[in-house]
């Protein structure tokens, strides 16, 4: 009779890389003595290969917002060779991966997956040389594997934890309040909530008891703890002449197992301030770029109404139409809207909120094509349809452009007078706003493109959609409304108020290629 | 039954320029899966001779060759079921999983990582197993897909 607990332990054993040499025989006993055994063990490599298949497909950059699954040993995607013709080999290799269906290799990536296990904030990144996967500042970070060659990088965790990291680092976030640090400088300011914020290095942990300290660890293993304030305990593999508390001042050096006491010294850490203020730097060269860029922007081509959200003249409430093409009282008229910083503090922009808010506008004639550009900041989106741009209601012609429920970008422009969902030549895009986005400036561009019979969609200049462009009929310009919809009678959805900040906007009475799209300012 | 994730990863990769390669030389009529077993059988043993890992011995894999078993299909199924019942898994035992299988960690780094022994992590690994196995086959069983 096979001791069937036994026989659990030193499969599990095996598949976790713990048998030791002596159970490695006795498991083989086991298998070699009884078919039961085998099955038992065929079931287990079965399950460890689901398990090991599903993290690939999950822990991928999808969960992750881009960035790598916690630190593997090795980094290998292979997945695709797996899948593609390595079925049968698993069986007789790894048993990880269970017979596939032919044909579907990579479709299976799109399963949708809710950002629901972050972790901290990337707050800034300054002169940061990513290495692989490259967050962007302001986005959410889930677990996983953060490393940069070179320049500096500020984390807020959600357990209160701020952490700023010199590069060249490489860094583990484990969970709200654990960090494992290969290698690089860490200095991390605790307070209370977040005590007992840990940091690991090898076999040391560094628990912080709501305080400031410092982490050191450079290529060649060495290990340095500086305490700016508080105290810190060290727990794991702490060398026996070290001593397991420190204090304000203290710090210690441990390099191949000996410590040595130091003194701790905050100026060979990154300042806080400094970042912020090189952080500031660079945002305020890429206004004054964006400022540049913009003046000869209001020259090009095709240019009918360009709002550049800069200058507002309070309280009457214009926003002046900036073209140089511009037609006579062609300036927008700001209907409610906070007055609230743009994509940098420098800027201005107008925050739409309430069912009211809008900024009404009026240019004449129709046109071919258009296309339309807005820089915004979504906030929410509760509404089915989330206006960015309504144009001429009611008309032939008219043109809606909006985000729904599911972040699509979305445009319709009526083709023929009936009132049903086929009198639209329109265009969807796959989600391009998810709730990971809210909060963040994107580029949003659509061209209704006559010449080439193309609609297209682009998120920050890249080309996002592209659909027919059929029922070439004039697109009717007129009286729009941006941030909102007048609606009609016919409307079964009249309140359709955009939710968030626009800083600027353009409406061009011609098609812009890739190229012109990718290149606005 | 290579354990280690990375070496079965070479494996199946050595197999597959092999199968790339000797596309030609299968021949029609022939058992498609058992040809490329073949090729994965040899390739895993040249690993194994080179010593380049520690697995069971030659013998128990060839019985484990010989034993009828029935593989499920329908994968992305599983994975699906699979991954709702990960959500019932509590808070350590789904951080143990996953440092395990996507971060690639063996018991004693994931024990270091959490701040607890080797022995409970194991023990942590096998019950979070037990429990997705039951679950993944109980769902599977009452909500075929």
């Amino acid at each position: 009779m096979i001791d069937e607990s036994r026989l659990e332990r030193l499969i599990d054993a095996h598949f976790d890389q713990q048998l030791m040499p002596g159970e490695r025989g006795e498991l083989e006993a086991m298998l070699l003595s009884s078919s039961k055994a085998r099955q038992r063990f065929l079931e287990r490599a079965e399950c460890h290969g689901l398990l090991r298949e599903y993290a690939l497909r999950d822990g991928g950059g999808k969960v992750l917002g881009g960035m790598e699954t916690p630190e593997p040993r090795r980094v290998r995607r292979l997945r695709g060779l797996w899948i593609a013709g390595a079925a049968a080999a698993c069986l007789a290799v790894g048993l990880w991966l269970v017979p596939k269906r032919e044909g579907d290799a990579g479709l299976t990536d799109f399963s949708p997956v809710l950002p629901n296990n972050e972790v901290a904030l990337l707050e800034c990144a300054v002169g940061v040389e990513w290495d692989g996967a490259s967050p962007v500042p302001g986005s959410a970070v889930s677990p996983g594997v953060l490393k940069f060659r070179s320049g500096t990088i500020s984390l807020g965790f959600y357990s209160g934890a701020r952490v700023v990291l010199e590069g060249p680092a490489s860094v583990e976030l484990v969970s709200v309040d654990l960090v494992r640090l290969d290698y690089g400088k860490l200095t991390a300011k605790v307070p209370p909530p977040a005590e007992g914020f840990t940091v690991v290095n090898n076999g040391l942990r560094v628990v912080d008891r709501g305080t400031q300290f410092g982490m050191n660890v450079s290529g060649s293993g060495g290990c340095e703890v500086h305490v700016f304030d508080g105290e810190v305990e060290l727990q794991g593999e702490v060398p026996a002449s070290a001593s397991r508390e420190l204090f304000e001042g203290d710090g210690v050096s441990i390099r191949e197992g000996r410590a040595t006491p130091i003194t701790a010294d905050r100026r060979s850490f990154a300042d806080p301030v400094g970042m912020l203020e090189a952080a500031a730097r660079e945002t305020e060269e890429q206004r004054k770029k964006w400022t540049e860029s913009s003046l000869e922007f209001r020259k090009a081509k095709g240019l009918r109404v360009y709002f550049d959200f800069e200058g507002i003249p309070a309280p009457e409430g214009t926003l002046p139409n900036r073209a140089a093409g511009a037609d006579r009282d062609s300036d927008g008229s700001i209907i409610g809207c906070d007055r609230l910083t743009g994509r940098w503090d420098s800027k201005t922009s107008l925050g739409f909120a309430k069912t009211s808010d809008r900024v009404r506008f009026r240019t004449q004639g129709t046109a071919d094509s258009v296309t339309l550009m807005a820089s915004v900041r979504v906030d929410s989106l509760p509404l089915e349809h989330n206006s960015l741009l309504s144009m001429a209601p009611g008309k032939l012609g008219e043109v809606h452009w909006k985000i729904d429920r599911a972040g699509r970008l979305l445009v319709g422009l009526r083709a023929v007078g009936t009132r049903d969902f086929k009198s639209w030549e329109r265009l969807e895009s796959p989600p391009v706003v998810s709730p990971a986005d809210f909060g963040r400036w994107i580029r949003l561009t659509t061209v209704l493109d006559a010449g080439n019979g193309e609609i297209r969609h682009y998120v920050n200049g890249r080309r996002v959609a592209t659909g027919p462009f059929q029922r070439k009929i004039p697109i009717q310009l007129g009286t729009a409304n941006l941030g909102n919809l007048d609606p009609t009678p016919y409307d079964a959805n009249p309140v359709r108020n955009f939710n968030g900040r626009i800083d600027e906007f353009a409406l061009f009475t011609r098609a812009l290629s890739d190229e012109e799209v990718a290149a606005m300012p | 039954m290579v354990p280690d994730f990375s070496l079965a990863d070479d494996i199946v990769q050595e197999t597959f320029l092999v199968v790339t390669r000797k596309a030609s030389t299968f021949e029609l009529g022939s058992s498609f899966a058992a040809w490329v077993r073949t090729i994965a059988r040899f390739k895993t043993l040249e690993a194994m001779r080179a010593r380049r890992f520690e697995t069971l011995s030659e013998e128990v894999l060839d019985s484990l060759g010989t034993e009828e078993r029935e593989f499920h299909g329908e994968t992305d199924a599983r994975i699906s079921v699979l991954r709702s019942c990960m959500e019932k898994l509590g808070p350590q035992a789904r951080r143990s999983i996953h440092l395990r299988y996507a971060g690639d960690h063996l018991p004693p780094q994931i024990a270091s990582l959490m701040g607890c022994t080797v022995q409970s992590v194991n023990v942590t690994l096998s019950r979070a197993r037990a429990f997705l196995r039951d679950c993944v086959r109980h769902t599977m069983a009452i909500n075929p897909p």
